[in-house]
């Protein structure tokens, strides 16, 4: 399959997710009948119901991480390019650092912070924003790596060198000449990092159950890990549906990526 | 040589600085009285949680590791509050252990995995196979350790076992170095050497075991320590969820979830993260040295001169 091909089929995927949860929500509720997975054991809700809640606070918390720590990165990498020197070494050796610690072990101790925090009555922050902030905070290391590298190479261009020899400052190259063409670049780097944050949340809250997500209206882990173990009573009928989403959701959004950054590699 | 030096005194900083930091942090934290504590009339236990943690000395970040291993006032054994358990010596050490049999296991699993992955697509190459060989890291990144968690409770009986566990985790981490360990291969099958090999008559597999993996080893071994970091987080989820047993991920996430209560749990176990992850990164780098063709010629070069 061509990176063109994947990109459209991503987009595919995408769009349907989007279009059969949003007619869910519009008139699935009250269409006569119930949901055709029935209700989720032990709870009042329907499978559709939670699945679809799910998957939107999934998609949410990936696409408002995966952004912020894509905007992140990209002020940082232009801070640094624009700096240089030794300013531009320490922010590449940090995001370096911040790398190399697993995304999973840092997860995991915001949440044992948050929770003394909680338990001291210091902390009011809504289980999803806290989430949303702990994956930008951890999120924007390996975009600002990837982005500094680009501008780097972009830099090197002649129409670069054109644009200082007729006196451009540094800042007004990186503005104007070099960030318009790496656009599509950081585009890519976005939607990569939707379905990684998407990833990470999940397997946390899969951990950590749904307090790490957002309370009883869980993302797509969270209901997972809340459900499991229904699997060997009720097969798939409960978590099936949330796999199914999930995977779709993954594949989406990362095909979409892959597409998008062959088109700036051409560039 | 030097380089190697150099990066073993770096890398082996960041374990007691990652000591320190995550002390100073949790003891920077509010302390407060559990509902339990408080029930058995225990007053002020903020101030006592403080004292015993050190929290006001400058080496206090190395009271855990005095209570574990046998310093002034130690009694071997991590104390927690209320109804928590707490670990001592032996018990942190089985646990250890276990966690460091699945993670091995796994690691094991997924160099098999990257291996197959890779020479199947070399070998394959163009043909109809490779094509559906090549959706395979997609579907592997979309099914995280979780999910595949989930399939294995469903279809698997009797999966509560560290092999089934490790190959749970291995099968992302695994096809990922397979899709590294393909770039590589794919560039040295088509250099010089190894078209000389195939017009002498070489078969493809001889060629790719012979002449192409040792050149391609330097790139699969450079991808171990983010693979590292994934089976780390891989195995958080098995252990608490496939295995259900206390090795010492599921500790790690049991104590972030009780709190205050097992603070120096936190402590100890989130250092013996680092250095396991310190210690993988430093020995992929040994082993790169001793296998990697191109630099032990330019040592032996080095050492001519």
């Amino acid at each position: 399959m061509t990176p063109r091909f994947k990109g459209r089929l991503g987009l595919v995927i995408l769009a349907l997710v989007f279009v059969g949860s949003v007619g869910y929500a519009l008139v699935g509720e009250r269409l006569p009948g119930e949901c055709v997975f029935g209700t989720v054991p032990g709870r009042q809700a329907t499978v559709c119901a939670l699945t679809f809640s799910g998957l939107w606070r999934s998609a949410a918390t990936g696409l408002l991480s995966g952004g912020a720590a894509t905007l992140l990165a990209l002020g940082l990498a232009l801070l640094a390019r624009r700096a240089g020197g030794v300013v531009e070494q320490a922010l590449v050796k940090g995001a370096e650092v911040v790398f190399s610690i697993p995304d999973v072990l840092i997860l995991v101790a915001i949440a044992f912070g948050a929770k003394m925090l909680r338990d001291a009555g210091k902390l009011d922050l809504s289980p999803f924003w806290l989430m949303t902030g702990s994956l930008v905070a951890i999120g924007w290391a390996a975009p600002m790596r990837m982005i500094v590298n680009r501008l780097r190479s972009l830099e090197e261009q002649e129409f670069v060198f054109a644009a200082r020899s007729l006196g451009a400052t540094r800042g007004r190259v990186l503005l104007v000449h070099v960030l318009p063409l790496a656009r599509p670049f950081v585009l890519a780097i976005f939607l990569f990092r939707v379905p990684t944050t998407i990833l990470t949340e999940s397997t946390v809250s899969f951990l950590l159950g749904a307090g790490a997500s957002g309370g009883s209206d869980a993302s797509l882990g969270a209901f997972i890990a809340q459900n499991y173990r229904t699997l060997m009573v009720t097969g798939f009928r409960v978590v099936g549906p949330a796999l199914l989403l999930f995977f779709l959701l993954i594949v989406g959004f990362h095909w979409a990526g892959q597409a998008v950054q062959a088109r700036a590699d051409r560039t | 040589m030097r380089r190697l030096v150099g990066r073993l005194a770096r890398d082996l900083l960041v374990i007691p600085l990652t000591a320190f930091l995550v002390y100073q942090l949790a003891v920077r934290l509010p302390l407060v009285e559990d509902n339990d504590a408080k029930s058995r009339g225990v007053a002020d236990l903020a101030e006592k949680l403080r004292a015993r943690l050190g929290a006001d000395e400058a080496l206090g970040f190395l009271r855990p590791w005095q209570r574990l291993f046998g310093a002034a006032e130690a009694d071997g054994r991590l104390p927690t509050i209320g109804e928590n358990p707490a670990y001592d010596r032996a018990r942190l050490g089985e646990a250890l252990a276990g966690s460091l049999t699945v993670g091995g296991l796994a690691l094991g699993f997924a160099l098999c995995i990257a291996l197959l992955f890779a020479g199947a697509r070399v070998l394959l190459g163009g043909r109809r196979a490779d094509g559906a060989l090549e959706l395979l890291p997609t579907i592997a990144y979309a099914l995280p350790s979780f999910v595949v968690t989930v399939l294995v409770v469903r279809f698997v009986e009797d999966a509560a076992n560290d092999a089934v566990a490790a190959a749970v985790v291995s099968i992302g981490p695994g096809v990922f170095l397979g899709a590294v360990l393909h770039d590589a291969l794919r560039l040295e099958m088509e250099r010089p050497y190894a078209r000389v090999a195939l017009a002498k008559g070489r078969s493809r597999l001889g060629v790719l075991v012979k002449h192409a993996l040792q050149n391609a080893l330097p790139s699969l071994l450079d991808a171990i320590p983010p693979v590292a970091t994934a089976i780390l987080a891989g195995s958080f989820v098995v252990e608490k969820q496939l295995l259900n047993r206390e090795y010492f991920g599921a500790i790690y996430v049991d104590s972030a979830l009780r709190g205050q209560a097992q603070i120096e749990v936190m402590v100890v176990a989130t250092t013996t993260f680092a250095a396991i992850l310190v210690l993988v990164s430093l020995a992929a780098e040994l082993v790169r040295l001793l296998v990697d063709p191109r630099r032990r010629s330019a040592a032996a070069e080095e050492a001519n001169s």
